[in-house]
């Protein structure tokens, strides 16, 4: 009786030695990559653009009282005349 | 492309400022200008020649610039009209005729005051544009000294062998070097509106001159306004300082380059200075 004791406490500390042992042996296992995944997301945006004529270049004439220049203001030759 | 055309009597000024793509001028003034400067300049078309002549009293006996020493003359300035005739009448007359001579009496005021000057006998000539004297050319009390009517006339007659030079200009188109060479299709534009121009001058110079009478220094409410008109059309006429073409070419530059050497001689420019640049922009299909 006292030897099928025995024996059975053997068993029961086999099992748990074997079990402690499976767990240990679990955590010091290497931890598996963990695996990163990129998402792109495309986001299209409509953006209304405002397409503005080139603007027109300006020549700039500077000349003293003329009556040729007032002349050509009057005909429309010059579109317009200032006088400082 | 859109022509913004300012006038002013500081148009110098105004240029030098950097408010202005370009300006008109004579091309004996440009020298004085560069020396100003450190632009580089181009001359790239020309409008109207040297037209301020030398006014006195008829009846005064003055005939050449030699009668005139120690005389009161009326000037606009010291550039202009001015320095072109001090220019020219160092080579043949070998006087100092400038502002601060000691040969004249040379006072500054504008053309106008000028003309009343003249008028009241207050200066014994003048450097005058014709439109401020205008009732005395009708009535005959005032001539033209050598009988020419502009600076451009006597430079013909005197330093042009052949005698047909148009040159010494009034008004030539400048621009600085930098504005030009990045603005072609702006010159070509600019040149063809005053090409435009100078014709509707060519054919309608009487209407013209109608249309503008204060232009011409005409008084349309004044009894003699007919008389008047009669007697500026027909001066510019005779001395008509307007050109056939505001396109330069390459004949008219060589011949009007030894202006800057007559200048150097002279002492109205130094010698080491350089010659304006000049620049013939073809005509549009040339």
């Amino acid at each position: 009786m006292l030897k099928s004791n025995k024996t059975f406490w053997l068993c029961i500390i086999l099992l748990v030695g074997v079990s402690v042992l499976a767990a240990c042996g679990q955590a010091a296992a290497p931890a598996a990559p963990a695996a990163v995944e990129t998402v792109v997301v495309e986001k299209v945006v409509e953006k209304i653009v405002e397409v503005t004529p080139e603007p027109p270049t300006v020549v700039r004439f500077v000349f003293a009282p003329d009556p040729l220049l007032r002349y050509m203001e009057d005909t429309g030759i010059i579109a317009k005349r200032s006088i400082i | 492309m859109r022509l913004n055309a300012i006038s002013t009597w500081d148009e110098f000024a105004f240029f030098a400022g950097g408010h202005a793509d370009i300006v008109s001028t004579g091309d004996y003034e440009v020298p004085p200008l560069m020396e100003e400067s450190d632009e580089d300049f181009v001359i790239f078309g020309i409008y109207n020649l040297g037209r301020v002549p030398i006014w006195v009293k008829c009846d005064s006996g003055y005939e050449t610039i030699q009668d005139l020493k120690g005389k009161k003359i009326g000037v606009p300035g010291p550039l202009s009209s001015t320095m072109i005739w001090g220019v020219m009448l160092a080579e043949t007359e070998g006087v100092d005729f400038r502002v601060g001579s000691d040969e004249f009496d040379v006072i500054v005021n504008s053309h106008s005051a000028n003309g009343e000057l003249l008028r009241q006998g207050e200066i014994d000539a003048g450097v005058i544009i014709p439109e401020a004297v205008l009732p005395e050319i009708t009535s005959g009390e005032v001539c033209l000294l050598y009988g020419v009517g502009g600076t451009w006339e006597y430079y013909r007659d005197h330093f042009d062998p052949e005698k047909k030079h148009k040159g010494v200009p009034g008004n030539i188109f400048l621009a600085k070097k930098e504005w030009f060479e990045a603005n072609p299709k702006a010159i070509d534009f600019f040149l063809a509106v005053w090409e435009e121009g100078l014709k509707g001058w060519k054919e309608n110079r009487e209407f013209i001159i109608r249309s503008y009478p204060e232009d011409h220094g005409l008084d349309p409410e004044s009894e003699t306004f007919e008389a008047d008109l009669q007697t500026i059309t027909q001066y510019l006429t005779d001395h008509d300082w307007f050109v056939d073409t505001v396109y330069l070419d390459e004949e008219w530059i060589e011949l009007e380059t030894p202006v800057f050497d007559l200048m150097r001689k002279t002492n109205f420019m130094p010698e080491e200075q350089e010659n304006p640049t000049f620049v013939a922009v073809p005509p549009p299909g040339n």
